[in-house]
């Protein structure tokens, strides 16, 4: 039977790449369709102001939070940001739903087919899988250095043991 | 390590692959007064005989040019001369 880490690792991965998938496909999607992205945004009433700033930010948050997953140590620092980016995008659709739900969606893909209730609950399922992602990661780390450090005092041991030569 | 680095590489390449992907919308556009452009189910138009396609906002509300995308440029064409009414 697999310890309890390794279904926590495999899970943690699967997180990972769900959100690799996600955010570089959202940002390439921006990214290929930027005058149209710009647009949304320039109809948004809390964006409008900040449109270039906005049109070329977000995609490229996306794609640097997506690299932070290629690389272990930094995967923990993925989950957090992806986590807060979600959060933001969440808090932004429940503005504008107050607002207006004729605003576009200033989403990339197929993602702009969504409603902006569809969209809330598909941005929702995301921050639930990164506080599970970070939740799940940070036992992993802390076994391992348990681990780790339970090790080096057993071979500590085993050396103050021996008799001098 | 290696098998650790292959899968979010081999997820980027999936994600880059699937933003690449045509997708019909399902959205027309139609451009307000005020100038800003408001989303409505896709509308068929007909045969193109280079008409221009309009809706318009119930009957006897306001008559609008549908457009494919928001862009001046994608303006869709039929084979209908009245407006079609539809509920915005």
């Amino acid at each position: 039977m697999k310890p309890v880490s390794n279904y926590r690792g495999i899970a943690v991965e699967i997180i990972c790449s769900l959100f690799i998938i996600l955010l570089i496909y959202a940002a390439v999607s921006k990214l290929l369709y930027l005058d149209q992205f710009r647009t949304q945004i320039e109809q948004s009433p809390l964006l409008g102001a900040y449109t270039d700033l906005i049109a070329l930010g977000i995609p490229v948050a996306e794609i640097i939070i997506s690299l932070l997953f290629f690389f272990p140590k930094l995967k923990l620092v993925g989950l957090w940001s992806a986590f807060i980016l979600m959060v933001i995008f969440t808090t932004y659709i429940l503005i504008v739903l107050n607002f207006s739900s004729s605003i576009p969606c200033s989403c990339g893909g197929v993602i702009a087919s969504l409603s902006w209730n569809e969209h809330l609950i598909f941005n929702l399922g995301f921050i639930i899988l990164a506080a599970l992602g970070v939740l799940m990661y940070q036992p992993i780390n802390k076994e391992k250095i348990e681990g780790n450090k339970n090790y080096k005092n057993i071979l500590l041991q085993q050396e103050q043991g021996k008799p001098k030569t | 390590m290696k098998t650790k680095f292959l899968i979010p590489v081999l997820a980027a390449i999936f994600a880059i692959g699937m933003s690449f992907t045509p997708i019909n919308s399902a959205l027309d556009y139609v451009q307000l007064q005020d100038g800003s452009w408001e989303p409505i189910e896709e509308v068929n138009c007909g045969l193109d005989l280079n008409i221009k396609c309009r809706v318009q906002f119930g009957v006897g509300g306001p008559t609008y040019q549908v457009y494919d995308e928001m862009n001046l440029s994608t303006a869709k064409e039929g084979d209908r001369q009245d407006p079609i009414i539809i509920n915005p």
